[in-house]
């Protein structure tokens, strides 16, 4: 320990010295300053422009940009040349930019209210001494100073150094995560702040007896206001989908801009007029970029995150839904998540061998003991308390016991303490006073100097290698994943232990046996391990319990093969002494189980993952996990047994905490992203058509194919359902027999976009345009005339153009179902939205061709039954020659 | 020799233990509180106070030697000159208790001071005022400058001797753009590049402190925010004090980089030192 203090060092007396207080309190004019100075406590840290901030970064990105100034240069267009229309195309893309815009600034919105439950750990109203007086506060009154006065069920405001306690006992579970009761006194203790159990700390609660602390941190200095600030400040990493949806967008804006602005310049040097190079160019950006991509790849995420609800994960997230598919690693709990958390007590063993106990009297002894070292409380609905305790009590009633009575004679007890290990109580008995401890083996074991032999009268004395007998005996029940608890007592002499203390208590035990408790595995977690290992998942327990214990679920689970020895385990003491690349080689070396852990060594386990280039799911349930889980690639919070800030601060939420439904979770993350593939190479397929045509009116002295208002007819109206309708494709079972996918492939990869762009683009812009041409030629038009747009020829001529790739676009949606399979096998009513979206293109390509109201909007008009049946040609034309192409693939 | 440019508040408080801490771990023992008369706080009541210091400072075998100065220009010119310039003196000043337009540094009397290059300043933001100024566990973020850890180690000396875990933080710093298209390959060469880094630094370190007097460990990550990341190495690894240098570069890159030192500063987990050595 060093010399220098920090304030849990110092004796009370010189607390009130070294921080400017004094017994009697603050005076009136010392609070007014320290407010003034310090401001009030409070965590909430107020950013008055924190969403207007929010909303305009959903502008800046490189899509909504283009989409802005493309609208721009429409209404400067319209201006130039009125009664074209562009002012409605101009309106119809800054509509997009702010859908798209208002859609993620929803999705963030909502995922900010993490402050709010925060808030809720903290009273409104606290109890000071002032001036000598106790005086009731606002709690956001109070200043470093201050000396609050706590009791039982007090919530506490602010940061606090005891200097008077009188049995208090608190549940720190809001900053440690372990909802155990820690008792607390005023003496100095030479530990670290966060081990002292002089301190009390902000959002904590006080679980009995009273106490007054000098405030030392208030507002966002306190533990609590930290953990609020980061909770607040840190801002989640890009998910994967982002990283590549980022890269693809601007990869596509690159090509946009670059392409159309050659041709502009082209234009330009050609000689053609500012007007006809402005269309030109804003056709060939237009015709470039998807439209509907984005609004399709978050109403696909939206769909998905339904379909998840349906399997008990709550998605909080959108992007979150994808990045779980993505994930190579699952860190998990274990009591609760891969267990069911209904602790039942199987196994009562002797000290000597912890072999069962056979007569009920030597039960019902070990029981009543460890019921003194128990803290439960009785009510109508049975049992409440800590559930290790409560099976305890459970138990006990269970093999006869009467609890009622037996609660008359605890004297006094000593709640858990999470250091220690272990809890404590003195009771009496036949005239008789015993002092029992209750804990872990390791814990107990220091202290032992006989043990309860049940074949004698008397306890048996012990020396070294009886006590490496016992560990072994325990250990082996251990292995078959009970978690072992040993109980051990002395008989204290008569006399007053009111204000004993349990240190001094704890010396000559007698090792009385073993309580063996057991925590059944769920019966879903095996097949779902398994999955995950199929599909290339790593699944790593946490837990803070005994390695053996540990190990032994792990083999129960699948996580580890049956006879694994303890090589994949690692404890948390040694977890502690590990620099994060000696933890990074244990990991590679195969490390699964880490036992004996804090909820704190979750964060560096986590850690080292995420150096190995590991996309980590990381689940979460205290107060304490909020900042991990909003820094993890995907934070998952449990919808039982987690706290409201764990689940305001996750993306996802386990509705039944269990480990299963994130398996479930992943398939369906895995499906959508399979999803999100197929229908960007669907939108991008015509993006061919709708290119070309503006390269061979640049080229060429050719009238233009495709006009702007009909492009956007397609991107922003018939392609968007049956994306959608790709979008809600159910997950192939091959899905979890893959391993996850490359991070580095990215979405936008070399062969989907020349399978995109250079094949079935070119297929579908070769047969639309060879009917513009067809009816053009049919109608008499000859080659290099000009013709206006009004021209019933020409407008004819692009209405086939229009229609035939809306058809097309049939064959391309059956087509992208599979990677290798037709398409047609799956049925097409089975997908409502796809059946839809094939009613669509069929009535739209009709209706441009024969409806009016339609033909007025998009300009163009009717052409003979005969040639819109070759259009319908294109169908299987596309649809035929790709099937060769998966065909040719499958035997490549 | 230490001084601590003291202004008699509250915060000056907590910030004047950190200037105590310092001066036990100097050959002198000796600690220079400058106060400049500028009537925010009432003289009786400064004098109170440093009596207080004073006791502290007796307490742990410290001198203090008052400097109560009339107001001159301004507080930062009243301070410039009472101060003598060089690389012998170790100022130790402190930041905004609370941000004024979200800023804890940016117009106070200590980004004057560390700007000046006149002395070492070490400006501190005290979050955890319960430490009484004794951290023990350091997160030293490095930016890869080639001097490597020698601008820290004047004032990583100071501490030393209470030190009982530090780690480093080594950020690789890439634009969002480069971040969205890098491949994994470079970003592990990435990764090499500061783990390489850090070895040096480490090996540094351990010439200086001997082999391990305290638990040392590192980080290297890729990333288009470095301030995010120091905070979150903050908040995951629990340290008590973070102890970041203030920029060298130009006046313009100093700007850019004010703005995250400010974000560090207001989101911090712990107490934080801004240094700056000549």
């Amino acid at each position: 320990m060093n010399k220098a203090k920090q304030i849990q060092n110092v004796n009370p007396d010189e607390v009130y010295s070294y921080l400017s207080s004094r017994p009697e309190g603050l005076n009136d004019h010392e609070v007014e300053e320290r407010l003034l100075e310090v401001g009030k406590n409070s965590v909430e840290v107020r950013d008055q422009w924190k969403w207007v901030r929010s909303l305009l970064k959903q502008f800046t990105n490189f899509f909504t940009i283009l989409l802005n100034v493309s609208a721009v240069i429409c209404f400067v267009a319209d201006n130039l040349q009125p009664g074209e229309s562009m002012n409605v195309l101009g309106w119809a893309l800054l509509g997009v930019s702010f859908l798209n815009a208002l859609f993620s600034f929803v999705q963030e919105y909502r995922a900010e209210k993490a402050m709010e439950a925060l808030k809720k750990f903290l009273p409104p109203r606290v109890l000071v001494r002032r001036n000598g007086n106790n005086v009731e506060i606002l709690a956001e009154d109070l200043v470093p100073g201050d000396i609050l006065i706590v009791s039982e069920g007090d919530r506490i405001a602010a940061d606090g150094r005891l200097v008077k306690s009188g049995d208090l006992v608190v549940n720190n579970a809001p900053l440690t995560g372990e909802s155990k009761a820690q008792s607390l006194h005023a003496s100095a203790v030479d530990k670290r702040m966060s081990e002292s159990e002089n301190l009390v700390f902000a959002g904590c609660s006080v679980f009995k007896g009273s106490g007054e602390a000098v405030i030392f941190a208030t507002g966002i200095r306190t533990e609590f206001g930290k953990l609020a600030q980061l909770s607040q400040s840190i801002r989640r990493s890009p998910s994967p989908l982002e990283y590549e949806t980022g890269r693809m967008v601007k990869i596509l804006t690159i090509i946009a801009v670059s392409m159309g602005f050659s041709f502009f310049l082209y234009g330009v040097f050609s000689g053609r007029s500012l007007w006809v190079n402005l269309v030109f160019m804003m056709g060939i950006i237009v015709a470039n970029v998807p439209e509907g991509l984005l609004p399709t790849f978050t109403l696909s995420l939206a769909i998905g995150s339904l379909r998840m609800a349906k399997k008990n994960v709550l998605v909080k997230e959108l992007k979150a839904v994808e990045a779980l598919g993505a994930v190579h690693v699952i860190c998990t709990d274990k009591t609760g998540t891969l267990t069911h958390n209904q602790l039942t007590i199987t196994h009562l063993g002797d000290a000597i061998a912890c072999e069962k106990l056979k007569d009920k009297g030597s039960e019902n002894f070990l029981l009543k003991l460890a019921l003194s070292a128990s803290e439960v409380r009785k009510s109508e609905k049975g049992f409440s308390g800590d559930p290790l305790d409560v099976s305890v009590a459970d138990s006990y009633v269970e093999k006869g016991g009467d609890f009622s009575a037996f609660e008359k004679d605890i004297e006094k007890h000593f709640a858990f303490d999470v250091d220690k290990r272990r809890s404590a109580g003195i009771f009496s008995a036949d005239s008789q006073k015993f002092f029992v401890v209750k804990g872990a083996w390791v814990a107990i074991r220091p202290f032992i100097s006989g043990m309860q032999d049940n074949s004698a009268a008397q306890p048996v004395k012990v020396d070294e290698e009886a006590l490496e007998k016992a560990e072994a005996a325990m250990r082996k029940v251990a292995a078959t994943g009970l978690r072992v608890i040993a109980i051990a007592y002395s008989i204290l002499a008569e006399g007053d232990y009111t204000d004993a203390k349990q240190n001094d208590l704890e010396h000559d035990l007698i090792l009385a046996g073993f309580v063996g408790i057991e925590d059944p595995i769920r019966k879903e977690v095996p097949p779902a391990v398994k999955k995950c290992h199929d599909a290339g998942i790593d699944v790593i327990m946490i837990t803070g319990d005994h390695p053996d214990t540990a190990l032994a679920i792990a083999q129960k689970s699948g996580i580890v093969v049956d006879g694994q020895n303890m090589a994949g385990v690692l404890t948390g003491d040694i977890l502690e002494q590990l620099t994060q690349e000696q933890l990074i080689e244990a990991l590679g070396k195969g490390v699964s189980i880490f036992a004996r852990t804090t909820p704190e060594q979750k964060m560096k386990i986590v850690a080292a993952l995420k150096a190995m280039d590991k996309v980590v799911a990381m689940t979460g349930d205290g107060v304490n996990d909020a900042p991990a889980l909003k820094a993890a690639d995907v934070g998952i919070a449990m919808g039982k047994k987690g706290t409201d800030v764990a689940r305001e601060s996750a993306q996802i939420v386990l509705l039944d905490d269990n480990f299963a439904s994130i398996v479930a979770g992943v398939e369906e993350g895995r499906a959508i992203y399979s999803n999100i593939k197929k229908f960007t190479n669907y939108v991008l397929v015509s993006n061919g058509p709708e290119i070309l045509p503006y390269i061979i009116y640049i080229l060429l002295p050719v009238p233009l194919a495709l006009t702007v208002i009909q492009i956007l007819s397609i991107d922003l109206g018939t392609d968007i359902i049956p994306s959608m309708g790709l979008g809600q494709e159910p997950p192939d079972p091959e899905e979890m027999r893959r391993p996850p996918r490359d991070r580095s492939e990215g979405l936008l990869t070399r062969p989907l976009i020349i399978h995109s762009y250079l094949f079935l683009g070119l297929l579908e812009a070769l047969w639309s345009i060879f009917l513009f041409f067809f009816v053009l030629v049919e109608g008499g038009w000859e080659y290099g005339q000009e013709l206006a747009s009004n021209n019933v020829l020409y407008r004819s001529a692009t209405g086939i153009a229009l229609s035939t790739i809306l058809l097309m676009q049939i064959g391309n949606l059956i087509g992208r179902r599979f990677i290798y399979r037709s398409g047609l096998d799956m049925g097409i009513f089975k997908n409502k939205l796809i059946f839809f979206g094939i009613i669509i293109q069929v009535v739209f390509s009709w209706a441009v061709l024969y409806f009016p109201p339609a033909q007025k909007v998009l300009a163009t008009g009717p052409v003979s039954i005969e040639i819109y049946f070759l259009a319908w040609f294109g169908i299987p034309l596309i649809f035929g020659l790709d099937f060769i192409r998966k065909k040719v693939a499958q035997r490549g | 020799m230490i001084y601590l440019a003291y202004d008699g508040s509250l915060n000056g408080d907590w910030v004047s233990r950190y200037g105590i801490r310092l001066a036990t771990h100097t050959a002198e023992k000796k600690l220079t509180l400058v106060h400049i008369q500028d009537n925010s706080v009432s003289p009786v009541q400064v004098v109170e106070k440093i009596t207080k210091i004073e006791q502290e400072c007796s307490a742990q075998s410290i001198e203090l030697c008052r400097k109560i100065l009339p107001l001159k220009k301004n507080v930062c010119r009243s301070l410039l000159d009472a101060i003598p310039y060089g690389s012998e003196s170790f100022v130790v000043c402190g930041t905004r208790i609370r941000s004024k337009r979200q800023a804890f540094l940016s117009g106070t009397i200590s980004e004057k001071l560390l700007e000046s290059d006149k002395f070492n300043v070490l400006a501190v933001r005290v979050v955890q005022p319960g430490l009484l100024a004794n951290p023990r566990r350091f997160l030293i973020p490095l930016a890869g400058h080639p001097r490597g850890f020698k601008s820290a180690w004047p004032f990583f000396k100071l501490f030393l001797p209470e030190v009982e875990e530090l780690y480093l933080l080594r950020v690789m710093n890439v634009s969002s753009f480069q971040l969205l298209h890098f491949s994994l390959h470079r970003m592990q060469e990435l990764r090499k590049k500061g783990l390489k880094y850090l070895a040096a630094v480490i090996q540094d370190i351990k010439q200086g402190c001997g082999a391990d007097i305290f638990r040392l460990d590192y980080r290297v990550v890729v990333s288009s925010d470095w301030s995010r990341e120091i905070l979150v190495h903050g908040c995951k690894l629990k340290t008590r004090m973070i102890l970041l240098g203030a920029s060298e570069r130009t006046r313009l890159n100093r700007a850019v980089y004010a703005d995250s030192l400010e974000r560090v500063l207001r989101g911090t987990p712990c107490d934080m030192g801004i240094y700056r050595g000549i």
